[in-house]
């Protein structure tokens, strides 16, 4: 049997920040998630960092947070964000009011605020609806979570702790009326094991209230879903937001080689089992529409739906109404919760936690996250690495603003073998040496892993050109077995597919038409069955999460 | 305005369209053939499938046999194009089994003659599906392949020793992964007929021109190959990486752009082994050079070939189609061609012959209408696709189409346009993701659409 201080249950935003600070602090933690790390809430966002946005008029307590927390993100984790800059543009007269107030709340918080006239605005964002009234600008990064996450696992396990993917709690040990440890199992050895502890942490997001429950208490949630839709290019330079009280489509986002556009909201109840309604999707396309109507002619590629860990809110509150600030409280003797909150708050929300957790053993710790670089956040220059390495310039590029100053050490692992830094997913120009790298450091198992840390599969052809390629690496260079590989790779264009039936017309159907014709027709996947796993879609015990 | 008159025009140069057009040239008539961009055929895998699987509500069953199974196919399925081609409902069963086949095995022979001319030529029976390897590690039942893929048949296979040969840089192919998959699927091979293969390796070669590359395109290492001293360096190096490994044969992912045939009968004599070329996912040589010896047959056969030209506008009057208009894409030019009849193969959704545009999927040029197919409606997106990404029954809305009479006119609302014949995948009721029959309903749609606007032309047409 193992032994920790504390056991941080969940590898999103929430637990990669607790388990970051703890380790930080000197306490021996173990994360443990049942997935992937970002494979659940952090790992659906739509990516961007305000200082504070709509927030200053619908949450201001949220906003306060943000206000203090994107500015920390940004000098620990620069890598993770990049400038783009948000215009809130007004299309309806009466929503001028709310531009008004918008200017004046957020000079309360200092964040400035820039009036931008139609036609400056149309010159910044020359795809911008012409028919535009006003529009104010304010300071806005597009943030990656998974790279911003992996870096704080990096970080937490430079620290010490101990991160354990694919293990999933089953059952909470308690020891009289305190909870004393773990029984978790391991999804790819099936090893089922106990880790005792004297606290433990969970951090799971909407799945919080489910593992609450196992320890035979409550944590209050309204687990939030919200829709978020792809499109193939990057359509603007700035992220486009409607100026009017938030509402569903009000979000326009360029993030890496695509556009997301965002997002609805309505309660879930089982946040395993979210289905995304088709007219979300419409909605969303066509509200955004009305800020860039070039929307109505790209290519969508995917949608996707990622579910808030709100807190319950008193009846009669409206899911838009509900504060996203988090809070940490001591669900029982050695158990502590965490509800609420988001990315842009993440390591407040671990230093929330964690100073309830050094309270409650009494340590006596201070925190120092907010001073502590991540690992990547070292600047490297572009055109330096390309010639160090003799790479393709987009490919130091792309790949710097994937893994930042961790780019450094992915080529200098290639110097014996330079056919390593060969692209292998042309959409995203992700090389060889990047899925390795995922594999060997990052602890990436099935290729949808990989996927979380370099981007394979997530441009405009969605895997079709690439999947087969990063399974052949798999294969060469790990020395997977063959059939499960297969397995895998036919999963991850499983999971892939899940967002993309959603928007299967126009050119996307046609590009889905194109992975059938290579898959199926040439490939002769559809036939070969002995390719394909016995069921799709991540390997979760389910049964033991109902209560 | 410029322009021709025309015999017959040809709209889409693709398997079908070309086939149609060689066809009607033979017999003496002016035909045009026009093409916007490069179409699907060039990105195809290069073999032609005439039928590798029957599914129904029992399952699916492979055929190895594709004249049994386009038979069983053109009894059972009255409005499958092969059941079409032999007569559709108005012939009983058995008769319209054979009239398809006996259309098919001509228009398969007239494609094996032509393309004999040309280098690798095609080889293949329509009574027996060969079983090809791909260049994902796969394999599939196909019936013609060009002659640089034919000794790759796994049916005649006997204690075979497989080495697969990569190219350092080339990463569209793996032989680790694609030696290892098949070795992995060998059993399933076993279940289908008696194959031995006794071992696979796989090694990787260089080329020194592409000393330090490393994303080379499968285009460019083919016509690489072409040249005389980098095909003597690959024979070379083949020749040591399999000496003394005691061998039989030798897989590649490309051997050439042109000279292919010749460069695997060298490796043959230099390492005493069969050596094939592997049908492969695109970008695929052998699909375009497919595309290539189609557009020679046909030229030599007379057809005019008019590239790069998008027909804007179809004047059809009284149920008949006069004329064309069409835009040049490289020069802006507009010009009006006329002509008796005409063939329709644009394709299908991959192709541009189908586009869906606001969740209706449509025919753009005659605007035709697409029937409901089983529960896939042309005008109702959500019911194309189902959750799993590759069924084997495949997804509705592959089944989408035009629909066209039993003389392959095609049907407007107001009726069949009495001159224009529809050809290829454009057509509704079939799968060949699924069905693996791509080509052959190509090959044989487009020799009855040939056939049907000859006869227009000679009788009705003046």
């Amino acid at each position: 049997m193992e032994k920790a201080d504390v056991v941080v249950i969940g590898g999103g935003a929430s637990g990669a920040a607790t388990t970051r600070d703890l380790a930080m602090r000197g306490l021996k933690v173990i994360m443990i998630e049942r997935g992937d790390i970002c494979s659940g809430t952090t790992g659906h966002l739509q990516g961007g960092a305000s200082l504070g946005g709509r927030y200053v008029i619908s949450d201001p307590l949220h906003a306060q947070e943000i206000n203090q927390e994107v500015p920390i993100l940004l000098k620990i984790a620069s890598h993770c964000f990049r400038s783009i800059g948000n215009l809130f543009v007004v299309t309806e007269p009466e929503n001028l009011k709310y531009k008004d107030l918008l200017l004046k709340e957020s000079r309360k918080y200092g964040v400035p605020m820039e009036d931008v006239k139609p036609a400056e605005a149309l010159r910044r964002e020359p795809r911008l609806n012409p028919e535009i009234i006003a529009a104010v600008e304010q300071p806005f990064w597009s943030m990656d979570p998974f790279s911003l996450i992996l870096s704080m696992c990096l970080s937490a396990l430079a620290h010490g702790a101990d991160i354990r993917t694919y293990t999933e709690t089953i059952g909470i040990l308690e020891d009289g009326k305190t909870v004393t440890g773990v029984k978790v199992v391991n999804h790819i050895t099936g090893k089922i094991s106990t880790i005792k502890c004297t606290l433990v942490v969970v951090a799971a997001g909407p799945w919080s209230s489910i593992l609450a429950n196992m320890a035979g208490t409550d944590l209050p949630l309204r687990p939030t879903a919200g829709v978020n839709v792809v499109l193939s290019r990057r359509l603007v330079n700035m992220t486009i937001s409607h100026c009017r009280r938030p509402s569903d489509g009000d979000i326009i986002q360029p993030h890496h080689t695509t556009t997301v556009l965002g997002t609805t909201s309505w309660p879930v109840i089982d946040p395993d089992n979210v289905s995304i309604p088709r007219d979300h999707i419409n909605s969303i396309l066509k509200e955004t529409a009305k800020l860039v109507p070039i929307i109505k002619e790209t290519r969508v590629i995917r949608a996707y739906a990622g579910v808030r860990p709100l807190a319950q809110p008193p009846p009669g509150t409206s899911e838009r109404e509900i504060s996203r600030s988090s809070k940490s409280m001591e669900l029982k003797n050695g158990l502590v919760g965490i509800v609420g909150g988001d990315v842009g708050t993440s390591r407040l929300i671990g230093k929330r936690a964690s100073d309830l957790v050094c309270k409650l053993l009494g340590v006596r710790a201070r925190c120092d996250t907010d001073n502590e670089p991540l690992p990547g956040t070292k600047t490297v220059d572009p055109t330096r690495l390309s010639e160090k390495y003799n790479l393709f310039h987009i490919l130091a590029h792309r790949s710097i603003e994937r893994f930042g100053s961790i780019s450094e050490d992915i080529f200098g692992k290639t110097t014996k073998r330079p056919h390593h830094r060969q692209i292998i997913c042309k959409c995203e120009c992700v090389s060889r040496a990047e899925i390795e790298y995922a594999v060997n450091r990052l602890k990436a198992y099935f290729i949808n892993d990989i996927r979380r840390r370099t981007r394979i599969g997530m441009g405009p052809c969605q895997g079709l050109y690439c999947a087969h390629k990063v399974a052949a690496v798999l294969v060469e260079e790990f020395n997977r077995p063959v059939q499960k590989i297969h397995k895998d790779l036919m999963n991850f264009l499983w999971m892939r597919w899940q967002g993309q039936k959603l928007v299967g017309w126009s050119h996307q159907l046609r590009q889905q038409a194109m992975t059938g014709a290579l898959y199926a027709c040439v490939g002769n996947y559809d036939k070969l069955t002995e390719l394909h796993p016995r069921r799709y879609g991540p390997k979760f015990s389910k049964s033991s999460h109902v209560s | 305005m410029v322009g021709q008159d025309f015999d017959v025009i040809v709209i889409g140069t693709g398997m079908a369209g070309l086939t149609a057009a060689r066809q009607i040239a033979k017999h003496g008539l002016r035909v045009l053939a026009v093409s916007r961009g490069l179409g699907a055929t060039s990105v195809s895998s290069g073999v032609i499938d005439i039928l590798g699987y029957i599914s129904d509500e029992n399952g699916s069953k492979i055929v190895l046999n594709p004249k049994k199974g386009v038979w069983e196919i053109a009894f059972r399925y009255p409005q499958h194009p092969y059941g079409i081609i032999g007569g559709g409902l108005e012939v009983e069963g058995e008769e319209r089994a054979d009239r398809c086949l006996n259309t098919l095995s001509k228009a398969i022979t007239f494609f094996k003659i032509e393309g004999k001319k040309y280098t690798p030529e095609y080889l293949g029976e329509i009574d027996e599906n060969i079983l090809v390897m791909n260049t994902i590690g796969t394999f599939k039942p196909t019936c013609l392949a060009p002659s640089t893929m034919c000794p790759g048949n796994l049916r005649l296979f006997r204690n075979a020793r497989v080495l697969f040969v990569g190219f350092r840089g080339f990463p569209d192919f793996n032989p680790i992964y694609v030696s290892r998959s098949v070795s992995y699927l060998r059993s399933n091979l076993h279940k289908i007929c008696r194959i031995s293969i006794e071992s696979v390796d796989s090694a990787y070669s260089h080329l020194s021109t592409f000393e330090g590359r490393r994303n080379i395109e499968s285009f460019e290492l083919a016509r690489a190959l072409d040249r005389e001293e980098i095909s003597k360096e690959m024979v070379h190096r083949l020749k040591n990486l399999t000496d003394k490994k005691n061998l039989t044969h030798i897989a590649l992912p490309i051997a050439g752009m042109n000279r292919s045939g010749e460069n695997l009968k060298n490796i043959r004599e230099e390492t005493g082994l069969e050596t094939f070329e592997l049908p492969s996912v695109p970008p695929s040589v052998a699909g375009y050079r497919l595309q290539k010896l189609l557009e020679r047959n046909a030229r030599r056969s007379g057809v005019h070939i008019l590239k790069s030209h998008k027909i804007t506008k179809v004047k059809v009057q009284d149920g008949v189609c006069n004329s064309v208009v069409m835009e040049s894409l490289l020069r802006k030019r507009v010009s009006k061609y006329s002509a008796k009849a005409f063939v329709l193969a644009t394709g299908d959704l991959i192709a541009g012959g189908l586009i869906s545009d606001e969740r209706v999927i449509r025919e753009p040029l005659f605007n035709l209408a697409i029937p409901q197919i089983g529960r896939a409606k042309a005008d109702d997106y959500t019911s194309w696709l189902v959750s799993q990404p590759f069924p084997a029954c495949g997804h509705p809305y592959a089944r989408l189409g035009i629909n066209v009479d039993n003389n392959l006119r095609v049907i407007h609302e107001r009726g069949a346009i009495k001159n224009v014949y529809g050809a290829g995948a454009i057509l509704s009721g079939f799968d060949y993701s699924v069905e693996k029959n791509g080509f052959g309903v190509c090959l044989a749609t487009g020799h009855v659409a040939g056939e049907n606007a000859i006869d227009f032309v000679r009788h009705e047409g003046g």
